[in-house]
């Protein structure tokens, strides 16, 4: 092969690759089982606090007002459903929102956490996505590194000024990213190279997802805009009660 | 359920069908639990390829599912399996490495016979585990599984508002259903822009719907005195002596597959 071919044939192959992905490009919940047993325990316990943090402040809102357990019912019925929903996808695969971007724009990344576990809890039993072992190296990805900076991303962009639309849109969409970026740290810990060790394994874990992972983050961030757009045309007495025009919950 | 009219949710479906349904719930996830546990913890190809068929066994022949959606259910996390060991099974470097290579350009995407078994046996202890997981979930309802979990003392905010969740998303799929259904009629999916469009606006009014019934929820709770207690009615479904001792055969046959496959390997 020439090497002017090579040039040709190799974009080409990636193309093909990320166009006819067969199967569903979901948001990477670690498969049941993918981790060892340390990496179980170890995940499990970085995500207690924020758990238990989480808990704490769900039920200072609760005590306050009774009314507000349908409310975060509904908000976490609602995440998952943003979640398990085809999203319109260019190269034809299956694919899905993670929500938590949105869901922590909307009520606040403690709130999210707990919203996030109970989800993922569902995801794992009613679409297989995810399980019980890797639950808590899913939930420090999904519901709590990545809203966290959803949410702090959306803050200081609020505070710096920039258009809310591009805000919404970074918030989204970086941390999208940053649950994708997560998860191949967590997986390349589990399984660090021979040669090269953890950050090659990572690199490597990077490489292979991103073909799924990048036009999914950036669709996730557009979708975000237009469902926060259609919201504020269309709910505001109803944002105002979740509090996301007031500045978000707590 | 036909398929394009958000059959998202047959899972609950199979659980409804299964001739193990009538099997005590707790039980259930609590050896499903111990069976994945020991399966990671040994890390073992024959172990998790007894756990496969074990489990092929449990939910066609005795839960009475079908064959090949069976399958196409245990196949359903494929994408990530497949990637996953790929990442694992190669490695990529500028200097000659491994056992076998190929070049590209300056970059060797090498691998070796170690490698491409580590990454053989993860797959198939994956597809062990998350056969254990469906024969878990094929088999019992979610909120019979909501319950076992109060039964394991997980906080009861949590249980309740999971038991809400549960129940608020059939009520949120449907809205959607609805939505997407006109949408479909009124062109709204015919290019990616308005496909994006659509979606977008049918996620925001979703939202809306869900804060709308979530007001009338609680008005219904209300006038049927809710007083910050939801207590759930359940079917009792009482534990036989027999299942508790299959499973400690189960669990012996898994010791013992290991200690006599210790020495064995590739």
């Amino acid at each position: 092969m020439k090497k002017q071919e090579k040039l040709i044939i190799a974009p080409a192959i990636i193309l093909a690759f990320s166009f006819a992905l067969p199967f569903s490009a979901n948001a990477m919940h670690i498969m049941e089982g993918f981790l060892p047993v340390g990496h179980v325990i170890a995940w499990s316990l970085i995500a207690l606090p924020f758990l238990i943090a989480g808990y704490m402040s769900i039920k200072k809102t609760i005590a306050k007002d009774r009314k507000s357990i349908t409310l975060l019912a509904m908000s976490g019925a609602f995440v998952f459903v943003l979640s398990s929903l085809k999203i319109p996808s260019v190269s034809g695969s299956c694919s899905h929102m993670t929500g938590t971007g949105l869901a922590a724009i909307l009520f606040g990344p403690s709130a999210v956490s707990i919203l996030g576990i109970i989800v993922l809890i569902f995801q794992a039993l009613l679409l297989a996505h995810g399980g019980f072992t890797t639950l808590g190296a899913n939930t420090f990805s999904m519901a709590i590194a990545g809203p966290f900076v959803s949410f702090i991303v959306y803050k200081i962009c609020k505070k710096s000024k920039v258009n809310d639309n591009v805000s919404i849109f970074l918030a989204a969409f970086l941390g999208d990213l940053l649950t994708y970026v997560v998860t191949a740290f967590q997986l390349a810990i589990a399984y660090p190279m021979k040669e090269g060790g953890v950050m090659a394994s990572a690199g490597e874990f990077l490489l292979v997802f991103a073909p799924t992972q990048l036009p999914l983050a950036i669709i996730e961030g557009l979708l975000t805009v237009v469902i926060v757009i259609g919201l504020k045309t269309y709910a505001e007495s109803e944002l105002k009660e979740i509090g996301f025009l007031a500045g978000g919950v707590k | 359920m036909a398929h394009q009219h958000g059959g998202y949710f047959s899972i609950d479906l199979y659980a409804f069908n299964s001739k193990l349904k009538k099997i005590n719930p707790e039980y259930k996830l609590i050896s499903a639990l111990i069976t994945l546990i020991l399966t990671i913890v040994f890390n073992n190809i024959f172990v998790s390829a007894y756990i496969l068929f074990l489990m092929f066994f449990i939910t066609v022949n005795l839960g009475g599912m079908d064959i090949f959606e069976y399958i196409s259910m245990l196949l359903a996390p494929l994408g990530f399996i497949v990637l996953a060991s790929i990442s694992i099974a190669f490695g990529l470097s500028f200097e000659q490495a491994g056992e076998f290579y190929i070049k590209i350009f300056n970059i060797y995407i090498h691998t070796s016979r170690i490698q491409l078994i580590e990454a053989f046996e993860l797959m198939i202890k994956v597809l062990a585990c998350v056969s254990i997981m469906q024969s878990l979930i094929l088999s019992t309802m979610p909120y019979e599984i909501i319950n076992a979990l109060r039964s394991m003392h997980v906080p009861k905010l949590i249980i309740e508002l999971m038991n809400l969740i549960y129940r608020f998303i059939f009520i949120l799929i449907e809205s959607y259903i609805n939505m997407r259904n006109s949408a479909i009629s009124r062109l709204g999916y015919h290019n990616f822009k308005s496909s994006i469009f659509t979606f977008g606006n049918m996620a925001g009014n979703i939202l809306v719907v869900s804060l709308k019934k979530a007001n009338a929820y609680y008005t219904a709770m209300e006038a049927r005195c809710f007083d910050g207690d939801l207590n759930f009615l359940q079917e009792e479904k009482k534990l036989k002596k027999k299942n508790l001792v299959l499973t400690v055969l189960n669990i012996l046959i898994m010791f013992a597959i290991w200690i006599f496959t210790l020495n064995y390997g590739f």
